[in-house]
């Protein structure tokens, strides 16, 4: 069993940021937490940004930088409610992967799963084994 | 000021004067004293809470992404609430492997104690892109009562 303390003995949690009404301006950037799983024929990325749905994220790709912006949609204060304990403080999202070249660019899929990004970046199919035929003079 | 003094003389706690030298001691050693109370309240309470209330009762939220509702279980008994429940890892080959790992998998339960008995036939739970929101009513005999002060 634990308690949960009142927001005044946490000044760490600074809950004026999320009272007061020019909260976007006060708003943290956080960075996501991420597993990055590699398959034969690509590699997923599974980005953790709680509270964002598939219009509050973008995702663009600038030569081989991948960079994940997430927006925390407002209000953040649900209507009529005044905070009285602030564990967890909410925020934006934003990180950025240097991609190598081995990736088909054009063929990235991204969704939106109960709070977490999911990324998959499909591997180029003509850079798999060539073969040389010798040829004889 | 004489009654300050035989104030804090009769309150005078030992263990509220460590505490003070602890703290002026973390002083020193700012950065220190976030990490390590960072580190406390990650290991030992998951998930956390963010409680917000109203005149009807108590609005708990809670990051809980990635988890399925079919793997949340929400028990209020009186004036406890526990959060208990599972988070998987997504679909997964048996070939595949991490490349980076930073998420956390398994299972988690958290029991809180509310500020009073709240009813429990009113217990709203919605899990919506991974944010956990719990509303719990509050009945009229726990609401606060004005007292009408007469003259006699």
């Amino acid at each position: 069993m634990t308690t949960l303390e009142k927001v005044e003995k946490q000044p760490e949690q600074n809950p004026t940021a999320v009272e007061n009404s020019n909260v976007e301006a006060q708003m943290n950037t956080y960075l996501p937490r991420t597993d990055i799983v590699e398959s034969e024929d690509a590699v997923n990325i599974w980005a953790e940004m709680p509270g964002l749905d598939s219009e509050s994220v973008s995702i663009t790709l600038e030569k081989n930088v991948l960079t994940l912006d997430g927006k925390f949609p407002l209000p953040v204060k649900p209507d009529g409610y005044t905070l009285r304990v602030g564990e967890f403080p909410v925020g934006n999202y934003h990180r950025t992967f240097r991609l190598s070249q081995e990736f088909d660019c054009g063929e990235i899929e991204a969704k939106m799963k109960d709070g977490v990004l999911c990324l998959i970046l499909p591997r180029r199919k003509d850079l798999g084994p060539k073969k040389v035929t010798v040829m004889s003079e | 000021m004489l009654l300050n003094q035989i104030g804090n003389w009769e309150t005078w706690d030992p263990f509220g004067e460590m505490n003070h030298l602890q703290r002026n001691r973390n002083h020193l050693f700012p950065g220190f004293q976030a990490d390590r109370s960072q580190v406390e309240r990650s290991q030992k309470d998951f998930p956390q809470f963010n409680v917000w209330e109203d005149n009807d009762g108590l609005l708990m939220t809670s990051e809980l992404p990635g988890v399925k509702p079919e793997d949340l279980d929400i028990v209020a008994t009186g004036d406890v609430l526990t959060v208990k429940g599972s988070k998987k890892v997504l679909e997964m080959g048996e070939k595949d492997s991490f490349l980076k790992r930073e998420l956390t998998y398994g299972n988690f339960s958290r029991s809180v104690k509310l500020p009073y008995r709240i009813n429990p036939d009113k217990v709203e739970a919605k899990l919506r892109n991974g944010i956990l929101t719990v509303t719990l009513s509050r009945p009229e005999e726990e609401k606060p009562k004005n007292i009408t002060i007469t003259n006699n």
